[in-house]
């Protein structure tokens, strides 16, 4: 069985996709394809599970894709003050060359 | 004229605040793990983590308290929050300040296990243990190299193949360990599949104070499958060498590593109750390497 869900490439990139993809990636395979504005992800059962409908699965992959969507926010808002304490962390420790 | 500001000017300020990095995954339906880089976490719902990135919590809440008291955000006014983080990331990584202190030995190349994720090239127990167990000559060598380190804390850990299926050169390589270590601290850790356990290995590891580190794969079911060995009792055998240890050295002195594959992935959960019910605090996540049988058995 194979369902077709769509994203608006402009909500969410591919990358994103991918990596709520990845997750699943044991249970279900996944292909992609980038049709003018929209990412199409085409969803195939590999394993079935007996406790979880392929319907509720989507919708649980659609959560997943907004939850990476979030982790890609806070990963670009605070990847500057992540330098900084990383410089702080490692300054004058004699690790580093120079 | 100038105008009182209303009381929502003064204890719902927004926007005041910024994220620090930090992490997330949902662990129930409502309720997200978040976790930092310096090992601090908060359970949170995931309503206030949508409202949390977005900026919209206000200061008197309680989960802004409790996300700014573990470093999650930090007050625009006060950058000391990002001193006190590179402090405790400091902390944290000051071992890197020393030179090696881990050395594993591998004191056999033998396993009765077949585990196909397995990184070294096993054999078979019944194998030539001249060829493929460590010789008291390069045990000899190994231990003056190790003691060149300038560190003061070593740690020996013995590895294999089944590390105890040469427990000869496990007891001559402690023995003369403690008699050429001077002042440095050495401890000793063997990596188990605890199969081979018995009371002799229990006697020898309390006296000398010796830790284990075991393999505890997850669920019975997962563990036998990513363990084979003859019999399919590799979790039974695990099970009751922690209980063993636990009993006649101490609760404390074994720990237990999980590796990870792919049928592992859908079982996060269960691999979690199952360090729970066996009693370990935490839980250490190791990932398979593609090297060599592990790469030849194409299991990742």
């Amino acid at each position: 069985m194979v369902k077709s869900v769509n994203f608006d490439s402009k909500v969410y990139s591919l990358d994103v996709i991918k990596k709520a993809a990845y997750r699943f990636s044991d249970s279900y395979s996944f292909e992609f394809e980038i049709i003018k504005n929209k990412i199409v992800c085409k969803i195939k059962e590999i394993n079935k599970n007996p406790e979880l409908s392929f319907d509720e699965f989507v919708d649980i992959f659609k959560n997943h894709v907004l939850d990476y969507d979030l982790r890609g926010k806070i990963f670009k808002e605070t990847s500057d003050v992540r330098n900084l304490i990383l410089s702080h962390t490692f300054s004058k420790t004699k690790l580093q060359d120079g | 004229m100038a105008k009182f500001k209303d009381l929502n000017s003064f204890s719902n300020k927004k926007n005041i605040y910024n994220l620090l990095p930090f992490n997330f995954d949902q662990i129930d339906n409502d309720i997200y793990l978040a976790t930092n880089f310096v090992g601090e976490h908060i359970l949170i719902k995931k309503s206030d983590l949508g409202r949390f990135v977005n900026k919209e919590l206000t200061s008197t809440s309680n989960i802004y308290k409790e996300l700014k008291s573990k470093h999650f955000l930090y007050e625009n006014k006060n950058d000391i929050a990002i001193d006190l983080l590179a402090l405790k990331k400091r902390t944290k990584l000051n071992f890197l300040k020393e030179f090696t202190g881990l050395h594993i030995m591998v004191t056999s190349l033998r396993c009765e296990h077949s585990c196909p994720y397995c990184q070294v090239s096993r054999a078979n127990t019944n194998s030539n243990k001249n060829i493929y167990d460590m010789s008291h000559d390069t045990a000899i060598k190994s231990l003056e190299l190790i003691f060149q380190s300038p560190n003061n804390n070593i740690k020996i850990e013995f590895q294999g193949g089944e590390p105890l299926l040469n427990f000869e050169i496990i007891k001559f390589i402690v023995n003369h360990s403690e008699k050429i270590k001077g002042t440095k601290n050495v401890q000793y850790v063997i990596a188990t599949n605890l199969a081979m356990i018995n009371h002799e290995i229990l006697e020898f590891a309390k006296i000398n104070n010796i830790f284990f580190s075991t393999s505890l794969d997850g669920p019975e079911s997962l563990h036998n499958k990513n363990r084979p060995r003859k019999g399919n009792n590799s979790y039974q055998k695990t099970i009751e060498g922690i209980e063993k240890i636990r009993e006649s050295i101490g609760y404390d002195k074994i720990s237990a590593l999980m590796t990870t594959t792919k049928d592992s992935l859908s079982k996060s959960k269960e691999i979690i109750d199952e360090y729970i019910e066996n009693g370990f605090s935490g839980i250490f996540f190791k990932t398979t390497f593609s090297v060599r049988i592990c790469n030849k058995n194409k299991i990742l």
